[in-house]
């Protein structure tokens, strides 16, 4: 370590050089990460926030919720308590202010008010009857407001703002949730559905009880259900495993452009050393010490880099515009920086075994 | 006992019609408190000489000893650790590491020898008059100046055997003979085995013993 140390110093700028570009790339697998995780939050938020454990849909929507068709009926096919499972409708649309044609997307969830799915108002209060909803903080950041009157979709109705929840997304976009007849009108419009129970939900949420530990009923004519978990469910929100595979895909080559650059970098040096190292053995110095030298100062490199990096990684999150989906999760961050500096020792093996092929001979011949 | 003591040394590079005789049936030997040069013209087989004396490479016959160990009963990393403990070089370009400064150079053996050689630097860097050179890096010495600090970074762990190959060739000439003699002083007064290679017939004056190296022969002058 004394000699790589010694090394950085004498040459400042190239390793202030190579110290750059790693900051560079660290700081780039730091904004990917921030942007993965911010849109990944972004499409499952709402569904995080129920803490339910696993998810029956129709088994012809393939996993997608704004596709299956439920009914209120068949709640009772789901086998786990009452308090355990509870009917959601799912439906996407857009809301405008009375009056304002500018259209905003949201994700619209159906549930009786007193359901596990609905979240706590931290303002206002829940709806109570099917001309109120309640809001995510996020749509009134984008300038909506309590009491306000609203319309959503094609509905000529006016809804009423009556409370506002924590701010929350699902397929990116802010949360609205009114009570299952809302919902009826919203998504089936002016369509008659004689009983209470044949009326349709999206979806049967369950909790408390792991997807393989329930039973669906899949016997007469009814719907075909499907039971998976909410992670399952999770990956099959349209667009968002192949958003995650595009970021993470992204991050793992920047992981190989580090090892490349340490590596060639490196390799450059160490090649414009042969001569010192070929004195160096000749003096007795073990090869073990040179090639621990140059694992030393990819360490060094690694280090620096990404702890610049991370600085720098933050302050961005700071100046980012609150619209822009950016999260920091600490443990991704420092799982990132470990994956860059051990690729970056990586990169400093590839010089080892031109350090071992010195020949300290040649070093003596002196030309 | 010599210190360094070499008998039959043969060495060929290369086979067939390629093979080249580097050494031929060379017996030598230096006690301590000795300077020995060898000279001869380039080619003639010095450096080869020099790295199998120091075992850097082993010759093709014959049996070196160095205070006693026999070199082809050791392995490579009892070699390395002799070479480091027991043998000094001092090479034609400085073998100083450029991005140390002088007195860095010494804690650099320090630190590979897990040993304080604080006291033993300070007095080399004072007696050989460098020690007001101790905060510069190498590229800011003369070559004078260098091959004085290469002679006192052999010397720091205190070697028994110190070979030169061709240590004033870079120097001018009054340099060169400043040099020579500190080396002489050093086998004199320090009771080190030096053995100093060169092509220069003026480097030899101080010398106790002359030996003339012709087409890999060596023979006593
Ligand atoms: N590794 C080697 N392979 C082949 N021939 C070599 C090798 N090293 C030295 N020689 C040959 O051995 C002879 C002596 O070389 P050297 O010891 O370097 O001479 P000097 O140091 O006196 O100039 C030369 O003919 C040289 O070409
Ligand atoms: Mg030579």
């Amino acid at each position: 370590m004394y000699l790589a140390w010694k090394e950085i110093k004498y040459a400042k700028l190239r390793y202030a050089l190579i110290v750059g570009v790693m900051v560079l790339v660290a700081y780039v697998v730091f904004m990917l990460t921030g942007l993965a995780d911010g849109l990944a939050d972004g499409n499952k938020q709402a569904i995080l926030d129920w803490k339910s454990s696993a998810i029956v849909l129709s088994d012809d929507s393939n996993k997608i919720s704004s596709a299956s068709v439920l009914k209120r009926s068949d709640l009772d096919r789901v086998s786990v308590g009452e308090g355990e499972k509870t009917g959601v409708g799912a439906y996407a649309t857009a809301v405008r202010h009375e009056g304002k044609s500018e259209k905003q997307n949201v994700s619209i969830f159906g549930a009786h008010q007193k359901s596990f799915v609905v979240p706590d108002v931290v303002k206002g209060r829940l709806y109570r009857n099917s001309h109120e909803i309640i809001v995510s903080q996020n749509l009134i950041d984008l300038g909506y407001h309590l009491n306000q009157k609203v319309k959503l979709g094609s509905q000529t109705k006016a809804y009423k703002i009556v409370g506002i929840t924590r701010a929350t997304k699902f397929s990116e976009v802010p949360v609205i949730y009114l009570n299952l007849n809302a919902f009826t009108q919203l998504k089936y419009g002016a369509q008659r559905f004689t009983k209470a129970a044949d009326k349709p939900i999206s979806m049967v949420v369950v909790k408390n009880r792991a997807a393989d530990k329930v039973t669906v009923k899949n016997n007469g004519d009814g719907t075909k259900l499907d039971k998976m978990s909410v992670n399952t469910f999770i990956q099959n929100i349209p667009g968002y495993s192949a958003q995650n595979i595009t970021l993470d895909t992204m991050i793992g080559f920047l992981f190989v452009v580090v090892t490349a650059i340490v590596g060639i970098f490196l390799y450059v040096m160490t090649l414009q050393k042969t001569v010192l190292f070929g004195v160096l053995k000749a003096q007795g110095v073990r090869t073990r010490y040179l090639a621990l030298s140059i694992i030393g100062q990819s360490l060094i490199v690694g280090v620096i880099g990404v702890g610049l990096a991370f600085i720098l990684g933050y302050l961005t999150s700071l100046v980012l515009p609150a619209a822009m989906p950016y999260a920091i999760k600490p443990v991704k961050w420092l799982l990132d920086g470990v994956v860059l500096v051990a690729v970056s020792i990586i990169g400093g093996l590839f010089s080892i075994r031109t350090v071992t092929k010195v020949d300290p001979v040649k070093a003596i011949g002196g030309e | 006992m010599a210190t360094l003591d070499m008998k039959h040394i043969n060495k060929k590079f290369g086979s067939g019609h390629t093979e080249v005789d580097a050494l031929t049936d060379i017996n030598f030997s230096v006690n301590e408190g000795e300077f020995v040069s060898v000279i001869g013209p380039s080619g003639s087989g010095k450096s080869t000489f020099l790295t199998i004396a120091g075992g850097l490479q082993s010759p093709t016959t014959g049996e070196i000893q160095i205070d006693g160990n026999n070199l082809n009963q050791l392995s490579a990393g009892q070699l390395t650790q002799l070479r480091f403990e027991m043998v000094g070089f001092i090479l034609q370009t400085s073998n100083l590491i450029p991005f140390l400064k002088v007195k860095e150079q010494f804690t650099l053996v320090e630190k590979l020898s897990h040993q304080s050689l604080q006291e033993r630097s300070t007095e080399l860097l004072k007696s050989l008059d460098i020690w007001e050179l101790r905060d510069k890096f190498p590229k800011e010495l003369s070559g004078g100046e260098r091959q004085r600090v290469s002679i006192a970074r052999a010397l720091t762990h205190d070697p028994s055997l110190i070979l030169a190959d061709e240590p004033t060739a870079s120097l001018d000439s009054s340099h060169a003979f400043e040099v020579v003699q500190i080396l002489a002083h050093e086998a004199h007064e320090a009771k080190k085995a030096i053995v100093m290679v060169t092509h220069d017939e003026r480097m030899t004056q101080w010398s106790d013993a002359i030996y003339v190296i012709e087409d890999g022969k060596l023979r006593k002058k």
